[in-house]
């Protein structure tokens, strides 16, 4: 009985030590993604609620008081209220003419046999890798000969611009994926190139469409730089009144605020969109082939 | 439903031509598979005439329309795929119902018709899954079912029980077989796979390198090859080269290596000193019998038990030849033993 269960215990043992391995990895990654992400939310938080009369200093490990009262300061001593409003206009401007500037580009990248096609997609995701103060800096030039500096048409054309590579590729992406069978077999029960984009295509790219939309959505909300050069004072958005609070004149607490203002709606709307995705046919149907 | 013409048909992509002159007529209702290796064309054809590629020379016509100019949405084909190509986006009924909306089909008119060809493909019931949810065989008979809701004049098919297991590709294509028989709609079928083809068609196309080497019915497709290439492409052959040394009514004799053989002329018009080429099948390389015709000695090689028959690989004086053998028998390899070939086995190959 003994040398049995002797001889059984090696591959139990292995198990064991294989599900230790397991869990020592999970609890590893917990706890970078709380140094990375949890810390620096929880004391913006904990930044954002120190009380004015009370400062939070050394060497005090937590706040002495917490209180509103940062929060009442950003409220009535800057125009963040209507600066939400501009950002969560221009926001989707951008992402609706981003979509519409990029649904053809996308479609003959993704589906079109064109010479130098492996050139413009490179082209198309420059924007991103150039620093976004050196594009901002020239295409200021360009938004004033243009006379867009100022201007809210010019701001939503400046954050398209911003949106548009991660709008375009994804989509391409998407464009790429369907396989031509499926564009065939429409056609050929009788889809006209209407119905073909209507029925076949769109609901097709709809969660790479998705995706493109909060990249774009998400890079119009932080975009600063453009922005700043173009856009103020005439318009302000959330991040300018964030730099405010940077910079020379470097108030912690305030900015602390303001990047939960920015923050917070952007993170309901990545899980909203998350478990929109994951209802998606695609996973599974793709799956099959 | 329509009679399929093709008359002279090229299609080149690159400066190559794919199509290299291909004319063939299909009637009305009737099964034609085109068959081939890869590359041999047969899905250029087909694609054709589904109008996905325009033809650089030719023409296409079903009865007296010609077709040439006409697009894919409107030639009123139905093509399943290898892929099956369902809508991933769409359930079952969406994905069958799709043409007749195509077709501006009246609503109760569509719902009678899905219904009819969610019952005849026995799918009764998924309407309302999605294509993800369903197994290969299924996703298949949703394809079908899709094809002949609306009618077509002109059933096409790319291959398509490729992607299913041995067993099921049998089951499917008696099923597919049937469903034209009873429909009655004209159906060109191409698959590389010649046990389908033989199985399905009531005519063969067989296809190599862009051109028609022949068509027939599958008996004459498989008893009669015509090229060393439908000979050796169809079913295992004997393809060898030999001198007429006599020639008696209907009958020759031919000069091989391993010796002298009578065979039935049929066609035949070689005279006495030409070479000619000729196949005959290893099922008419048999064990010798006292009475029987052309004994060949020969060493056995590999001897392959399979089952009903015995596959036989011989050495006829330095001549490589395949035979068979009832399973019954006793031959090793080493051993020599006396063989006959029947003498109406004997294919002459262009």
């Amino acid at each position: 009985m003994a040398a049995t269960k002797q001889k059984n215990l090696w591959y139990v043992r292995q198990a064991r030590r294989k599900r230790r391995f397991t869990t020592l990895l999970t609890v590893f990654f917990i706890l970078v993604q709380v140094l990375w992400v949890g810390v620096p939310i929880f004391m913006t938080v904990l930044w954002s609620l120190v009380d004015p009369n009370h400062p939070w200093s050394f060497p005090n490990i937590l706040p002495e008081k917490l209180s509103w009262g940062q929060w009442m300061y950003v409220f009535k001593y800057t125009n963040i209220l209507r600066a939400l409003k501009t950002s969560y206009t221009l926001a989707p401007c951008a992402v609706l003419l981003s979509f519409l500037f990029s649904l053809p580009t996308a479609y003959v990248l993704g589906r079109k046999q064109i010479p130098g096609k492996k050139f413009f997609q490179t082209i198309v995701l420059l924007p991103i890798i150039m620093p976004g103060m050196v594009v901002a800096l020239f295409l200021s030039r360009v938004f004033n000969a243009f006379g867009l500096a100022q201007n809210f048409f010019g701001l939503v054309l400046a954050h398209t611009l911003m949106g548009l590579p991660y709008m375009i590729r994804v989509l391409t992406t998407s464009f790429e994926a369907i396989p031509q069978d499926v564009i065939d077999a429409a056609e050929n029960l009788g889809a006209n190139t209407f119905v073909k984009i209507k029925d076949i295509f769109l609901p097709m790219v709809r969660p790479g469409l998705l995706a493109g939309m909060i990249f774009a959505f998400t890079t119009s909300i932080e975009e600063f730089n453009l922005t700043f050069i173009i856009g103020t004072p005439t318009f302000e958005t959330i991040p300018t009144i964030l730099y405010s609070f940077l910079g020379y004149n470097f108030i912690r607490t305030n900015a602390s605020v303001v990047a939960l203002i920015m923050m917070i709606p952007n993170i309901i709307m990545l899980f909203a969109v998350e478990n929109f995705l994951k209802s998606d046919y695609l996973s599974a149907s793709l799956g099959k082939l | 439903m329509s009679r399929l013409i093709l008359k002279d048909l090229v299609k080149k992509f690159d400066n190559v031509a794919a199509v290299n002159h291909v004319s063939l007529e299909v009637e009305e209702g009737e099964f034609v598979t085109l068959l081939g290796p890869s590359g041999c064309g047969k899905t250029t054809t087909l694609r054709t005439i589904a109008g996905f590629y325009q033809p650089d020379e030719g023409e296409i016509y079903f009865n007296d329309r010609l077709m040439n100019n006409i697009p894919p949405a409107k030639r009123n084909t139905s093509m399943c795929f290898q892929s099956y190509a369902l809508f991933p986006h769409m359930n079952v009924w969406d994905n069958i119902a799709f043409g007749l909306k195509m077709r501006k089909i009246s609503q109760p008119e569509q719902k009678k018709r899905v219904a009819q060809a969610l019952e005849m493909m026995s799918l009764s019931g998924m309407e309302k899954r999605m294509p993800g949810q369903l197994s290969g065989g299924q996703q298949q008979r949703v394809a079908l079912a899709r094809a002949i809701v609306t009618q077509p004049d002109i059933l096409l098919f790319d291959e398509p029980l490729s992607n299913l297991d041995a067993k099921l590709r049998v089951q499917v294509r008696v099923e597919i077989k049937e469903m034209q028989k009873r429909l009655g709609i004209t159906s060109i079928y191409v698959t590389h796979d010649q046990d389908e083809a033989l199985a399905i068609s009531d005519r063969i196309v067989v296809m190599n390198q862009g051109q028609i080497e022949q068509v027939g019915d599958p008996q004459s497709i498989y008893l009669h090859p015509m090229t060393s290439f439908v000979a050796g492409f169809i079913g295992l052959a004997n393809i060898l080269s030999g001198q007429v040394v006599a020639r008696k009514e209907n009958q020759v004799q031919l000069e091989l290596p391993f010796g002298r053989f009578w065979a039935f002329a049929g066609g035949l018009r070689a005279s006495v000193g030409d070479t000619v080429r000729f196949s005959f099948r290893p099922e008419n390389v048999v064990q010798y019998r006292e009475g029987s015709p052309n004994k060949v000695s020969a060493t056995i090689q590999h001897a392959i038990f399979m089952g009903d028959t015995i596959d036989l690989f011989l050495d006829a004086k330095g001549t490589r030849l395949r035979a068979r053998a009832e399973s019954a028998a006793k031959l090793k390899p080493g051993d020599i033993a006396v063989f006959s070939i029947d003498e109406t086995a004997f294919q002459f190959l262009e």
